[in-house]
């Protein structure tokens, strides 16, 4: 059994990351930094950290916060409503890593924000700096790499900046899957917020923009994106809620929780995002106006994780369905009803 | 957000799928006629005398007095097992029952709960007329009071299982004269009263379970109205938050495992490396999704709120999702498809849920205008 519900806790995690993001990375702000300034400097970057942020989920031991999942979503998902700036999620993913694969002095590092940790795509780095790390969570191993040399290349997402990856060496190689699965939980958290920012800002809009005599709101066209939006928001908040829950847990569901959270979190901001574009008409289709951020954010986290890796956990791992471990177990997941069914 | 480790609700997962290991029916339901009603009232008798009836329902009316939580573990292990996941019970068990508990006089309650209960009197649900289809309110079907009974007459459609029901749950219009919200009444009506008639309807499914159902002076007490008379409409809302929202929680929990099977059938028809198998993967996401929104509503309802309009949100996700299910089951069988089996049935069936409980498009209007405040 879950309670989905936030605690005061929680809650207090959500609504303080929320209010900083507001001020510092509000959409204002972000409109007068002009292209390649839009990432985090060094004294944000502190804040972030003193905030503790990236050690959530670090054991209290290892200096961090000794809490999980379901509170680091809370914080990447805000980071999603703003497509802000900075590689919070991948650092948080590496800094879990580097704490359960005994590599503590990295992990200071990147606890006291000396050093920060961005995802590579293939072989182009998202918000890495020469010395930073890069994670490559794969299926049976995640990679953590320091990138020795990076050379800029022109990336599309205007809230992050793209590198090529020139020279680089190993940090630690971490067995199994909890690389990808943690990932797969933040990112489409991030996304989750992607998808909410954009159903408020189509909503907004159809309720102001007036044509034809009345708001274009009032138009089943429109209502209904706008609709099918809130309807994958909360589909997409459940899942993710669901499978941080496990995760957090070592639930033996939460691989199978995390495979679904990602592949509907990327269906749902890659519609969400274009209908958003469509509601704006002409004003959204300007890069003034805060839509394309969006639809580019989507893009790049479409991209993180391999597709195919997704599908094969879909297709071949099964939820027990029961929200208790069977047996208490932890581990890699049977096809339960597969097996019940032959049986019976 | 977290997970919560109750020994007690373990327990009772361990021994509902005990109870249901041993106990579900293996003969196939039948598909009509009066071998149906008394298939589904003996599966329901048999799970009342195990006490696995109204789980949550009150124990002053049969119910065991247990939280939503543990009825919810009773449709996971009941789809587990494959459970029979229709019934002509569904609107007694889903809708008459749970608003009667809501709304229902305490004498109105002990009549009708326990026979509920115990598998003995089917219901249907007297809501559609030929004008008033997701335009509920628009209802023409009048009662006239008359000292202590009402005069029915008018015409209900698109009434499931009428011809199997003892009791219907009418929505008539009581005052004529007042705005179309407040002119109504929800009556409890014997079937088995003079003058009603009921006439089923051959479906695109070839089956004949909605029903047109006639009142012509049908006499109905008056002890029979639920709420207030005129007050049908706060009554009709609490039922269809019932339905939108946990009712039929069993429907939506039932589709897991049958993606389970369609996902074998694909591989043994070596199907699973194309479109077919990455649209499975789809469904399987948007399976556990539905799932995972159950528990969210739940979370949310176990603190003490009313169905909202997320449940509006969850039954526009779900009825597509479901849609979607039996179309793909047709795709995977290919040409099989074009003689009648239960998979072909089952697309042509599922037409029903975008259209029934108010069509999709009306839910999404609904949506637009409470959730987001779109203007209407």
């Amino acid at each position: 059994m879950m309670d989905l519900q936030l605690d005061d806790v929680q809650r207090e995690i959500a609504d303080s990351c929320r209010s900083l993001l507001e001020r510092e990375l509000g959409t204002q702000r972000r409109r007068d930094l002009g292209p390649g300034e839009g990432a985090v400097d060094d004294a944000l970057w502190e804040r972030c950290v003193d905030l503790g942020w990236l050690a959530l989920a670090v054991p209290e031991a290892s200096g961090g916060l000794g809490m999980g999942a379901a509170e680091e979503v809370l914080v990447a998902r805000e980071l999603g409503r703003f497509a802000a700036p900075g590689p919070f999620v991948a650092t948080m993913i590496a800094a879990g890593l580097l704490d359960s694969t005994g590599q503590p002095a990295v992990r200071d590092d990147l606890l006291a924000g000396h050093v920060r940790a961005g995802f590579a795509v293939g072989s182009t780095g998202i918000d890495v700096r020469r010395g930073d790390l890069v994670v490559r969570p794969g299926p049976t191993s995640t990679r953590i790499e320091r990138a020795l040399e990076v050379e800029p290349v022109d990336g599309v997402d205007p809230n992050s900046t793209a590198v090529q990856i020139t020279a680089a060496e190993l940090v630690v190689e971490a067995p199994g899957t909890r690389g990808l699965v943690h990932s797969q939980v933040l990112l489409a958290a991030h996304l989750v917020g992607v998808v909410e920012a954009v159903r408020d800002s189509s909503a907004e809009y159809a309720r102001t923009r007036v044509q034809f005599g009345k708001p274009i709101g009032a138009f089943q066209a429109v209502k209904h994106r706008c609709a099918d939006m809130a309807v994958s928001a909360y589909a997409v908040r459940a899942q993710v809620f669901v499978a941080a829950t496990m995760l957090a847990a070592a639930h033996c569901d939460a691989a199978f929780h995390a495979a679904s959270a990602y592949h509907l979190a990327v269906d749902a901001a890659r519609q969400a995002t274009a209908d958003n574009v469509q509601n704006h008409g002409g004003i959204g289709y300007t890069a003034e106006h805060d839509c394309h951020h969006y639809l580019k954010r989507a893009l790049l986290v479409e991209f993180i994780l391999d597709r195919s890796d997704v599908r094969r956990a879909l297709l071949e791992q099964g939820p027990t369905h029961s929200s208790i471990p069977a047996g208490g177990r932890v581990g890699p997941t049977v096809r339960t009803l597969d097996i019940d069914r032959r049986d019976s | 957000m977290r997970l919560l480790e109750a020994a007690e609700l373990q327990e009772f997962r361990g021994e509902a799928r005990s109870w249901l290991h041993e106990n579900v029916p293996r003969d196939p339901r039948p598909e009509s006629g009066s071998e149906m009603r008394a298939f589904d009232a003996e599966w329901i008798r048999c799970q009342y005398d195990a006490g696995w009836s109204g789980i949550d329902w009150p124990t002053q009316y049969g119910g065991r007095g247990l939280s939503l939580l543990e009825q919810v573990i009773w449709y996971e292990e009941s789809a587990r097992a494959g459970a029979p996941d229709d019934s002509c019970f569904t609107i007694a068990f889903g809708h008459a029952g749970p608003t009667l508990i809501a709304k229902g006089s305490e004498e109105q309650k002990k009549t009708y709960l326990p026979p509920i209960l115990r598998g003995e009197t089917p219901w249907c649900q007297g809501f559609s007329e030929p004008d008033a289809g997701s335009d509920i309110a628009n209802v023409r079907t009048r009662a006239e009071l008359d000292g202590d009974r009402l005069l029915v007459n008018g015409q209900k459609i698109w009434t499931s299982y009428a011809e199997h029901a003892d009791f219907c749950e009418l929505l008539v219009r009581t005052d004529p004269n007042a705005e179309r919200h407040r002119g109504l009444s929800w009556l409890i009506v014997d079937l088995h009263s003079t003058g009603v008639e009921v006439r089923p309807i051959r479906q695109i499914d070839g089956r004949n379970e909605v029903c047109e159902v006639f009142f012509d002076n049908v006499e109905v007490p008056a002890a029979n109205i639920v709420g207030e008379l005129h007050g049908g409409w706060s009554v009709t809302l609490a039922t269809l938050a019932i339905e939108r929202g946990p009712g039929f929680l069993d429907w939506r929990l039932a589709l897991i495992p049958v993606i389970d099977q369609l996902i074998d059938e694909a591989r043994e028809r070596r199907l699973l490396d194309g479109g077919i198998g990455d649209r499975l993967a789809a469904l399987r996401a948007e399976a556990t999704a539905v799932w995972s929104m159950a528990y969210l509503q739940i979370s949310e309802a176990v603190q003490g709120g009313v169905p909202g309009p997320e449940t509006t949100v969850i039954r526009t996700f779900f009825v597509e999702f479901q849609q979607r299910v039996a179309r793909i089951a047709v795709e995977i069988m290919g040409a099989d498809a074009l003689r009648w089996n239960e998979w072909t049935r089952r697309w042509l069936t599922d037409f029903r849920m975008t259209i029934g409980g108010g069509t999709v498009d009306i839910q999404r209007n609904v949506i637009g205008e409470r959730v987001l405040g779109l203007p209407r």
